[in-house]
């Protein structure tokens, strides 16, 4: 319970922080929204330390030494245990059909796919958790925070996590049923699925990135975004390549990162009416 | 406990800022009536995949030839100086003259010694174009996939932008809906503010990292 506690309190202290001063422009405060930056970076370092050490060579000597058979089985077993989670996003976002698609998916994969180790059903479905329902229904993001384990979040997504513990359908069956630790097993195994499929491309990104923080923070952002808008191809969102030379400017109505802004413009005219 | 399985329940989340590993495909909406421009702007797209991909996957030319023709396919097909400008954002009315100059050459080895390498290790996966889009008077939007032998195939997008002269140019390129002008400009004012907001802290970090990239 503390956990969920403290989550939420940062979230209220992370609210009530005011824009930095007029040298930054309000644009750019908008896109990194990183109060409390330093005390994110040093836990940056120490997840980044700590996947050294323990995440990164399991993920290692999981992706090779275990057939490629046996690694899509775990990942759809994974997923499919996520599937009764995303129902109840999709149907609280008021997204019956996605809601469907979890379902079928869920039911056919559990009961012909082998208790959800095949992916017979080959359904397109979207992952939604609570911190995009949050976001669905209009609460802003709040300020990017790094939290120790847990990794990149938004203070929104921070509290969905928090509060996915409890009304996740796997784990209530579980609590009922006594069967203890599945929330942790599940939460490793998680780790090093993703993990496992991460290693090159995260390696690759830390390696050419000029400052790996900045970078992971930006590529979290933009991906939580387009997660929220369930990759809607008329909602790409793309960068307002607007620039000082009069003829090259778009037209307001050109600018088509408008179109994404819902997200953050609540948050906005919060702010300033606060001011 | 509860604490305990919390956190360790989500350590997923650490990873998932990157990457992302599923692919929710767009689906196709009815084709409209052809702009001007908007065969050309894919043409370009399918033109330079398949002259960049023969490029790096040539192994029979040495490293610094490789990179001098991967420059002028940029060149020819990107408005770098656009880009470059964009990723500099509101620090480049800050910047002087030679700082400027200095800027935009870096900014372009740096893009290059970093694409060069990627593009290099996709090689036997194929550019697949599907569509272009119109997003605005002067801008198309190619969608493409890169088909892999194993997993999902990636989703690319080309912002593709109508010059001053005539001609189209790529601006952007959109890896699974995240935009890679963004994420360098987020990275490069990241950088900037390091240093105490100056643009020579950003031009030092760029030249020690083209260093190590292209030995």
């Amino acid at each position: 319970m503390w956990g969920v506690a403290a989550v939420a309190a940062l979230g209220f202290l992370g609210g009530c922080a005011t824009p930095p001063g007029e040298d930054s422009s309000q644009v750019m405060y908008d896109e990194v929204h990183d109060p409390i930056e330093p005390l994110n970076r040093y836990f940056f370092d120490v997840n980044n330390a700590l996947d050294a050490v323990a995440l990164k060579p399991v993920s290692h000597i999981y992706r090779d030494a275990l057939p490629d058979a046996v690694q899509d089985s775990v990942s759809n077993f994974l997923s499919n245990l996520s599937q009764p989670m995303y129902f109840i996003n999709n149907v609280l976002q008021g997204d019956l059909d996605g809601a469907g698609d979890n379902m079928g998916s869920f039911f056919t994969n559990t009961f012909l796919g082998v208790g959800g180790l095949f992916d017979v059903a080959q359904i397109d479905y979207q992952e939604e958790d609570l911190g995009q329902t949050f976001a669905v229904w209009g609460i802003s993001e709040g300020p990017y925070l790094v939290l120790p384990i847990l990794g990149p979040n938004t203070t929104r997504e921070a509290v969905g996590i928090a509060g996915e513990h409890f009304i996740d359908p796997v784990n209530l069956v579980a609590n009922n049923n006594d069967i203890d630790n599945v929330p942790l097993i599940r939460g490793l195994a998680t780790a090093i699925d993703f993990r496992s499929r991460s290693l090159d491309s995260l390696d690759e990104i830390e390696k050419n990135s000029i400052d790996f923080y900045a970078t992971i923070r930006s590529l979290y952002r933009q991906n939580r975004k387009a997660l929220i808008l369930d990759g809607n191809g008329d909602l790409t969102p793309l960068p307002d390549i607007s620039f000082d030379q009069d003829d090259d400017k778009p037209l307001p109505s050109d600018r088509i990162s408008l179109l994404v802004e819902d997200d953050e413009s609540p948050d906005l005219k919060a702010k300033s009416s606060d001011n | 406990m509860k604490i305990k399985t919390l956190l360790v329940l989500s350590v997923t989340a650490f990873c998932f800022a990157a990457a992302p590993a599923l692919v929710i495909p767009t689906p196709h909406t009815a084709h409209a009536a052809e702009k001007p421009g908007q065969k050309e702007a894919k043409e370009l797209v399918e033109q330079l995949g398949t002259e960049a991909v023969e490029l790096l996957a040539n192994d029979t030319i040495s490293a610094a030839e490789q990179r001098e023709a991967f420059d002028k396919l940029i060149s020819r097909d990107f408005n770098m100086k656009l880009i470059g400008r964009f990723v500099l954002g509101k620090h480049w009315r800050k910047a002087t003259k030679d700082q400027q100059v200095e800027y935009q050459a870096l900014f372009k080895r740096y893009i290059i010694s970093t694409y060069q390498k990627r593009i290099g290790e996709y090689s036997g996966e194929n550019l697949k174009i599907i569509r272009a889009k119109p997003l605005n008077k002067k801008e198309f939007l190619v969608l493409s996939q890169i088909i892999r032998p194993s997993g999902p195939p990636i989703k690319l997008d080309w912002r593709v932008r109508k010059g001053k002269k005539n001609g189209q140019k790529i601006v952007d390129i959109i890896v699974e809906n995240v935009s890679m002008a963004i994420t360098h400009r987020d990275e490069f004012s990241s950088v900037i503010s390091q240093n105490g907001g100056q643009v020579e802290g950003l031009l030092a970090r760029l030249r020690k990292q083209i260093a190590s990239a292209e030995k």
